[in-house]
């Protein structure tokens, strides 16, 4: 067992790309199909929570979850996707990785089947259960994402890593269209069974008590991308890699190691370029070289990566309120439970299938021959022109033709992630210097796991109808979807206009970029200024 | 003045009734002051008698090294030279005990080596811990297989037909992944092959002076080797090229290397003298340039070696002194003075699993350390911190919960008895709207 492992490490460096180089794609990417399927597999199951447990059938309409009870239920894991990824970070240093991730994905698992339990029948005993399982399931994903994009990382192919690190994270997409899946069948299999009128024409009888097994079978299946990963994983060797050179960290080892010895007694002149190229590069992330050289960089790394996200996630969370509102999915009184279910499985799974998953692959296409700064402008671009094409002339869609709708949105779609999704991703790990890189994209990071907190919560609240007759019950009127869309297509405008203060890396080396080659800082600032005016 | 007399005393006593005898057997050695010595070498004596009972003496042990076995089970393999007519050449399996730290009193299995066949040299150990090879002073290499379960354990030896009589070999070296074996031979001789094809990737009889040293890298791409003439090289493993010579100043002279076993820290930790003064340089391995230097053991040193997880390094000196360095900062960790007394260290391995050395010499047979570093994180640990969380955010959300009626109720609850005063109301479509007005009122 031991030498097959060992050489699955040697096989994976000298064979030209075969069967091994796919294996190692789908365990490596099963951490993040993991991570989409469980993140978003909650919003396919939302309405119906809201039917079972907060029907008052006196009401002409179905019952939905209150605003809060809405907002932690969706929010809740990606709460707890921060704590995790900082839980460990800090566990990674203490044990190998290996260990740690073996950790994240029981994690995953034992708390994935735990969100399909819960302690009693009352809506309260539910939510609680529910919201408390998904907070542990997103402490394991915080853990599993960060160890994922290193491992795949460290078992890529050293010939064709790029695409091999591409590829891997368009996981992704299988990973919502995965969700998407799941649901269709198993509310097929329901509507089979039971043949229930609308609500409209019997509220008692739009539901039966057995449609309670549905959304727990959905959150559930979870699991088993995350046991498969598990098991795949295991039987990975050690990690036999230099990281620090496959993550391009190699100076900053070097740099930490040097503070530890004596460092060589050089001649006068070379003592003199050492000296300069020491103070060059000595810079901390808060000092002035910093701000003077990177600071742009930063606020623009930072700032796309939280404006994507509130998009992103708003979207992808919350596509079925916006589908109902133009009519694709019919109001929710004409519908019983299961067909509630069945309609917004389908449309979330089609609109992965055509745009997020597409989108995914065209970036791995395209990235090294268009570059990073194009498609994240491009992306940015049509996700602003799109979404002021749905928005302003909303009334028009929502009475006339939905189905136009619905193709603009997914361009929506195909364009965030042949666009700023993947890129937000990609150049935080490639424009610093070594020393602050993982500094740098860990704050990125987090930046856009505040948009994306920002985009789950707000756009429940802001999508709302301004005419209170409208209003789902518990909340208070918004600004409604016309509104709502308009305010995101000016998100995806200031994140284009910012990413203009984000360099091109393609083809340049990470010294280069970083300035870390320069001795004089007016070049690096020329350089710097030079790759914004890269035309579009 | 007084220590000095009784040891000396000790010396002569031993001498008297067969001194070599001490060496048949390993033993535990801790790290010691002056008196534990004292007392060490009483309870040796002690020992001698049994041993002088038990049977014959043997030869002096030559090299050693670690098997990882399944189950977290290591083993220790060691080769013992020639002594007179009535002592062959052997190789001892012992099993090793990790609550005692020491290993087992007598050998699991034994092997012994034909009189042409010379004596042990060098022993390499396979990472699947299945077979190893032994380099023989007669100029030939020798594949050991092991079988069986601890119990009833057995070697069985194969020969490798391109390792024939090449002539005596210094190091001879397996890679991490298990894909690639190099032999270094006192004669400058280097080769590298393809493991278990024994399909020649690099031939090369005037690599070095004299081969001294030699290791592989983490990911098995680069093979490092030192000369006696103080020149070290830089082979890529995957077709045999030399890719570099380390740089290093007239008065340098590099003897020993390693390369680091951490994938963070792409180094190479190099053993080089410096005139009269031995210290370790670490170059990177990105650029081979020499990062900086520092004098970890005071003596010049002998072996050095690294841990699996490339946490600690660890030097042996040719005075019997070894040192453990905690690679992150360079400082030293466990110093023990005159393990090996007055003699030259000639193996030192850590353990796979533990926080122990295994070190031999030709005076003093096989010693098995335990380090004094601080205790790594264990598993359960991680857990227990993790479950404490866990039960904690337990609390804290049944607190909430109790506590948050409002959060999680509808305005009118699923359960909630119908309000006498509604009833009228709801006779009438038109009121709807003022059910809405009453819907806030409720929140």
């Amino acid at each position: 067992m031991a030498g097959g492992q060992l050489g699955v490490l040697n096989a994976l460096d000298v064979a030209k790309t075969q069967w091994y180089h796919f294996t190692a794609i789908v365990i490596a990417g099963m951490g993040f199909f993991t991570d989409a399927y469980d993140l978003f597999c909650i919003s396919l199951v939302t309405k119906l929570l809201g039917r079972l447990y907060y029907t008052d059938i006196r009401n002409p309409k179905p019952g939905v979850l209150p605003p809060n009870v809405q907002a932690a239920v969706t929010g809740v894991a990606l709460c707890g996707t921060l704590a995790g990824q900082l839980f460990f970070g800090w566990l990674g240093d203490k044990l190998g990785r290996k260990r740690v991730y073996g950790l994240t994905l029981m994690l995953m698992v034992l708390c994935s089947i735990a969100s399909g339990l819960s302690f009693g029948d009352t809506p309260k005993g539910v939510m609680a259960t529910l919201c408390f399982f998904r907070f542990w399931l997103g402490f394991g994903i915080g853990g599993d994402y960060p160890l994922s994009a290193t491992i795949m990382s460290e078992y890529a192919n050293k010939k064709t890593r790029g695409s091999f690190i591409a590829a891997v994270f368009a996981m992704q997409g299988f990973g919502i269209m995965a969700g998407g899946i799941v649901a269709l069948i198993v509310s097929s299999a329901y509507d089979h069974k039971y043949d229930l009128p609308s609500y409209k024409d019997n509220p008692a009888g739009s539901k039966v008590d057995s449609l309670d097994y549905v959304w727990r079978i959905i959150l559930m299946f979870g699991a088993v991308p995350a046991a498969l990963t598990y098991y795949w994983r295991m039987k990975m060797p050690e990690t036999a890699r230099y990281t620090a050179l496959v993550a391009k960290n190699a100076k900053q080892a070097a740099s930490d190691m040097s503070k530890v010895l004596q460092v060589e007694v050089e001649a006068e002149e070379d003592k003199l370029q050492h000296m300069v190229e020491s103070e060059n590069q000595k810079y901390g992330l808060f000092s002035k070289e910093f701000a003077k050289r990177h600071g742009l960089h930063l606020v623009g790394t930072t700032v796309t990566w939280f404006l994507l996200d509130i998009a992103f996630y708003s979207q992808n969370l919350f596509q079925k309120d916006i589908f109902t509102a133009i009519g694709w999915i019919p109001p929710a009184q004409d519908m019983n439970a299961i067909h509630e279910v069945y309609r917004i499985a389908r449309a979330q799974t089609l609109i992965a299938l055509c745009s997020t998953v597409p989108g995914y692959w065209f970036t791995v296409a395209f990235i090294d021959i268009i570059g990073r700064f194009a498609i994240q402008l491009m992306g940015f671009f049509f996700m602003t022109v799109f979404m002021f094409a749905l928005a302003i002339p909303y009334n028009h869609w929502k009475n006339h033709n939905n189905i136009g709708f619905v193709v603009m949105y997914s361009f929506t779609f195909f364009f965030s992630n042949f666009g700023p999704n993947a890129t937000t991703f990609v150049v935080p790990a490639e424009i610093f210097p070594a020393r602050l890189r993982s500094t740098c994209h860990g704050i990125s990071a987090a930046a856009g796991k505040a948009g994306a907190i920002v985009g789950a919560f707000g756009f429940l609240y802001a999508a709302q109808s301004t005419n209170p007759n409208k209003v789902d019950h518990g909340y208070p009127t918004g600004i409604g979807v016309k509104n709502s869309l308009i305010v995101l297509g000016v998100i995806n405008f200031f994140g284009m206009v910012f990413t203009l203060l984000v360099p091109e890396s393609k083809g340049k080396s990470l010294e280069e970029l970083s300035g870390e080659n320069e001795d004089d800082g007016a070049e690096a600032i020329e350089m710097a200024g030079s790759a914004r005016t890269v035309p579009v | 003045m007084l220590s000095f007399s009784s040891l000396t005393f000790l010396f002569k006593i031993c001498r008297r009734i067969q001194f070599s005898d001490l060496r048949r057997a390993p033993f535990v050695a801790l790290q010691l002051e002056k008196r534990s010595e004292l007392a060490i070498w009483v309870s040796n004596f002690r020992t001698l008698s049994m041993g002088n009972d038990a049977g014959s003496p043997q030869g002096p042990v030559t090299c050693g090294s670690w098997i990882r076995r399944p189950e977290n089970l290591n083993l220790v393999v060691l080769g013992r030279s020639r002594r007179g007519s009535s002592c062959p050449s052997l190789l001892e399996i012992f099993s090793f005990d990790p609550k005692t730290t020491s290993l087992s009193t007598s050998p699991l299995t034994t092997y012994v080596l034909e009189a042409e066949e010379g004596d042990p040299v060098a022993i390499t150990v396979h990472p699947s811990g299945d077979d190893f090879v032994c380099a023989l002073s007669n100029g030939s290499c020798k594949l050991f297989e092991l079988y069986g379960r601890e119990t009833n354990m057995k070697l069985l030896a194969k020969e490798l037909a391109p390792l024939q009589g090449i002539g005596p070999q210094k190091c001879i070296s397996f890679s991490v992944d298990g894909s690639k074996f190099a032999a270094g031979g006192m004669d400058g001789h280097l080769r590298i092959m393809e493991w278990p094809s024994m399909r020649v990737i690099l031939d090369e009889p005037r690599a070095h002076n004299s081969v001294q040293d030699m290791d592989f890298s983490l990911d098995s791409e680069f093979l490092a080797s030192t000369s006696t003439d103080g020149s070290a090289r830089i082979w890529k493993t995957e077709d045999g090229v030399p890719l570099n010579t380390l740089s290093r100043n007239s008065d340098e002279k590099i003897e020993l290397c390693r390369f680091s076993k951490d994938g963070t820290k792409p180094f190479l930790f190099c053993s080089v003298q410096k005139g009269d003064t031995s210290v370790t340089a670490v170059y990177d391995i990105s650029t081979w340039n020499k990062i900086g230097h520092k004098r970890l053991i005071r003596k010049s040193a002998s072996v050095m070696s690294i841990s699996n997880d490339g946490k600690y390094l660890s030097l042996g000196s040719k005075d019997g002194d070894i040192c453990v360095v905690e690679v992150k900062k360079m400082q030293i960790y466990h110093y023990s003075k005159r393990l090996h007394l007055g003699t030259n260290i000639a193996s030192l391995e850590f353990c796979p699993g533990e926080r122990v050395v295994l070190t031999t010499s030709v005076e003093w047979g096989a010693l098995v350390t335990k380090l004094t570093v601080p205790k790594d994180w264990k598993e359960w640990q991680i857990y227990l911190v993790l479950l404490g969380l866990f039960l904690a955010s337990a609390v804290a959300f049944y607190i909430f919960f109790e506590n948050s009626d409002s959060f999680w109720n509808f305005p009118m609850g699923k359960d909630q008895p119908a309000r006498p005063r509604f009833k009228p109301v709801l006779k009438d479509p038109q009121s709807y709207d003022d059910q809405n007005i009453w819907g806030p009122v409720d929140m």
